[in-house]
């Protein structure tokens, strides 16, 4: 079964690749605990909320986006003694997505210092950077446009761009995504 | 690092406390994450935070009530802060929920609720204050048993013989918790229990009931000899940290260690084998794996490294080793193996022959041993690295999903209750049963790679989409995004606008 199955599997993705041209970029989405990561890896994925719980280790998934663009999305804990494990998953990432808790004002600073190591990442150098202000709906959260300077965003090389969002109901995903399909497609 | 040390010491003395032994909202034992709980509108002024012991599953509702109201920590994930750990010693599960549950009128979820059941509870406690009573606030924290400055023996002394006063209230809530424990008290550990003072006599090694990952406990220095435990999955361990991890692991034939402990130890030992399996999953029997004096932390350099992390799957195993044996003994190896590897040769792929035997052996625990299904479909939808990861460094990768499956694995088993598996991965898991196509719970490769890849290979011909959200307009959308660098935009900041463009 192995063989028949593998050849399969290889015809499938020629075929695949006749078809559509689908590109596939490997998106890793990383941030503090808590940010929302999860949540929105799911929205995006089903369209609707799971009910999630601290995700000690990861999820993938692969996310098609307007039929063009298959991004397979590596959702990493966020909790503080899981952040040392982020840098395995560097390689080859073309983009980023980076989550905040827009509410958690208290760890901007945090954030801002992670967002910060990660793009001092030599294999990241190159990587895309998709910053979601998620929870956007709560009491006292901080605006997508008060963020940016917050995180030192302006002082990034690598290209940016900020989206305000909820993702437990989908709201700013689908900009955060459209930016991040269009500036993919234009790198290499 | 040492402050750290000492926050988790003050953590741990007031883990030990009965009281926080079972989630604050659910049966579940041995919570180990916890809430800290803004007071709310309505509390005495000057009202401190309070903190609750919550597990897993409840810690997940607890974060989407949003910071404001609770912020989640893990004991054993997060560093944390001095006034997160004051939090805590101001609050406890008693005190918390003589505040937030002095009109409970409904039952609480079981530990097996799904998580919107959970969720609704939660909310209705924490964010609407359904059944809350300020008057709690003034009760003193942890029922008054830790000071706060938390040392271990001391504290364990106080865990649950010096109680003073307890409002009827309290009683009440005891003896209610007392019996959801039985209720769901499949665990034989359980039964020694009742035996706590003995606890208490016994000089420094103190809290008996402190599973948890990793963090300070060690049992005394492991003289040498691994222990005799057929399956043992140290081989590997040892390495890296220091040794304690294998003293953990082993102790189901009582270590050394263990032996040294309370007398009252070994009888809790025997018991496991009869547990069910699932339960085992839950409860990986950590009390009684660990004989951990908390006092002694002397060789706990690792204990907030990486290793620290993946110390921990192997005393997970240990506990199932004992019912699965020989699959189990597989993982353990490669539990142990891995931070070896990281340490060592952090950029070498895990040699092919070890990996793929293990990857196997994975995969079997995953459908035999766990009994858990999605677990086994993670294991196999694996798609192969290479496909995953575009023109990958296939070995670093093979070694990062090596990791990552390790983490995941362990969290599974430790954390999981055992019918609510659904966390992490398996989530994946259960998603095409609603009609979406979920590819690739989880990687780890290989196996069954071929005909997987065939089911990944297909699933990426379908159209996931984005679901109702899509849409190709080019409305600023909901708030304005702005960006950096990019060659296209021009100016990003006079594009601010205010959020009020919220579709």
């Amino acid at each position: 079964m192995g063989a028949a199955a593998s050849t399969y599997s290889l015809f499938s993705s020629v075929f695949d690749r006749l078809l559509g041209g689908n590109k596939e970029y490997r998106i890793l989405m990383l941030g503090l605990d808590a940010a929302g990561k999860t949540t929105l890896l799911y929205r995006l994925k089903l369209g609707e909320v799971e009910h999630t719980v601290p995700t000690i280790g990861f999820n993938v998934e692969q996310v098609q986006y307007n039929n063009k663009i298959s991004f397979v999305v590596w959702d990493v804990g966020g909790q503080d003694r899981l952040r040392m494990l982020w840098r395995h998953y560097y390689e080859n990432v073309q983009a980023l997505i980076f989550v905040v808790d827009s509410a958690d004002i208290d760890r901007l600073d945090v954030a801002k210092s992670e967002l910060q190591k990660l793009v001092a990442a030599e294999e990241l150098k190159d990587a895309i950077i998709l910053i979601f202000a998620n929870k956007q709906d709560l009491p006292g959260c901080v605006k997508a446009s008060e963020m940016a300077p917050k995180l030192n965003l302006p002082a990034m090389k690598n290209q940016w761009f900020i989206q305000p969002c909820v993702a437990t109901d989908g709201q700013g995903l689908c900009e955060g995504l459209d930016w991040l399909s269009d500036a993919l497609s234009k790198t290499k | 690092m040492s402050d750290q040390k000492a926050m988790k010491k003050r953590l741990k003395a007031l883990m030990a406390l009965s009281e926080n032994q079972v989630c604050a909202d659910c049966p579940e034992k041995k919570p180990t994450w916890a809430s800290i709980i803004a007071p709310p509108p309505g509390s005495p002024p000057g009202t401190e935070k309070t903190g609750a012991f919550v597990c897993l599953e409840c810690s997940g509702s607890h974060r989407r009530l949003g910071v404001h109201i609770t912020f989640v920590r893990s004991v054993n994930l997060d560093s944390w802060k001095d006034w997160e750990v004051r939090a805590m010693e101001n609050g406890g599960n008693t005190k918390v929920n003589v505040i937030f549950e002095a009109n409970l009128d409904r039952e609480k979820p079981s530990n097996h609720a799904t998580g919107p059941t959970r969720e609704r509870y939660i909310r209705d406690k924490y964010e609407r204050r359904k059944y809350f009573n300020p008057a709690g606030f003034s009760m003193p924290g942890n029922s008054g048993s830790t000071g706060g400055n938390g040392q271990a023996p001391r504290s364990a002394g106080a865990t649950s013989l010096s109680r003073p006063g307890a409002p009827s209230e309290i009683a009440r809530q005891r003896v209610a918790q007392r019996q959801a424990r039985m209720k769901t008290a499949q665990s034989q550990a359980e039964v020694p229990r009742p035996s706590k003072p003995q606890v208490a006599q016994a000089p420094a090694s103190a809290p008996v009931v402190m599973d948890l990952l990793d963090f300070g406990t060690s049992p005394a220095p492991p003289p040498a000899g691994p222990p005799s435990v057929g399956f043992t999955s140290d081989p590997f361990a040892p390495q890296p940290t220091g040794t304690q991890p294998i003293t953990n692991m082993t102790n189901p034939t009582p270590a050394p260690a263990a032996v040294a402990a309370p007398p009252s130890q070994p009888p809790t030992l025997a018991p496991p084998p009869q547990q069910g399996q699932e339960q085992r999953a839950k409860q990986p029997g950590s009390e009684f794996l660990t004989p951990a004096p908390a006092a002694a932390q002397p060789q706990m350099a690792s204990n907030d490294s990486i290793m620290a992390l993946f110390n921990t799957p192997v005393q997970t195993n240990a506990g199932f080793g004992m019912q699965s044996g020989m699959m189990n003994n597989n993982m353990g190896m490669m539990a142990g193996m891995i931070p070896q590897q990281q340490q060592q040769q952090p950029q070498h792929g895990i040699p092919g022959g070890m990996m793929n035997p293990g990857t196997q052996q994975q995969h079997l625990n995953g459908g035999g041993m766990v009994g858990n299904v999605s677990q086994m479909m993670n294991g196999g939808q694996m798609t192969n690295p290479q496909m995953m990861m575009t023109n990958g460094n296939m070995q670093q990768q093979q070694q990062m999903m090596m990791m990552m499956m390790m983490q995941q694995q362990q969290m599974q088993k430790q954390m999981q209750t055992p019918n609510n598996g659904m966390n992490q991965m398996n989530m994946s898991n259960a998603f095409p049963q609603q009609g979406n196509q979920t590819m690739m719970g989880g990687m780890i490769n290989v196996v069954g790679n071929n005909d997987m890849n065939a089911m990944g290979q297909s699933m990426q011909q379908m159209n996931l989409g984005v679901g109702r959200n899509q849409h190709n307009s080019d409305d600023g959308g909901f708030g304005v995004p702005m960006g950096g660098n990019a060659p296209k935009k021009d100016d990003p900041f006079s594009s601010l606008g205010g959020m009020n463009a919220f579709r």
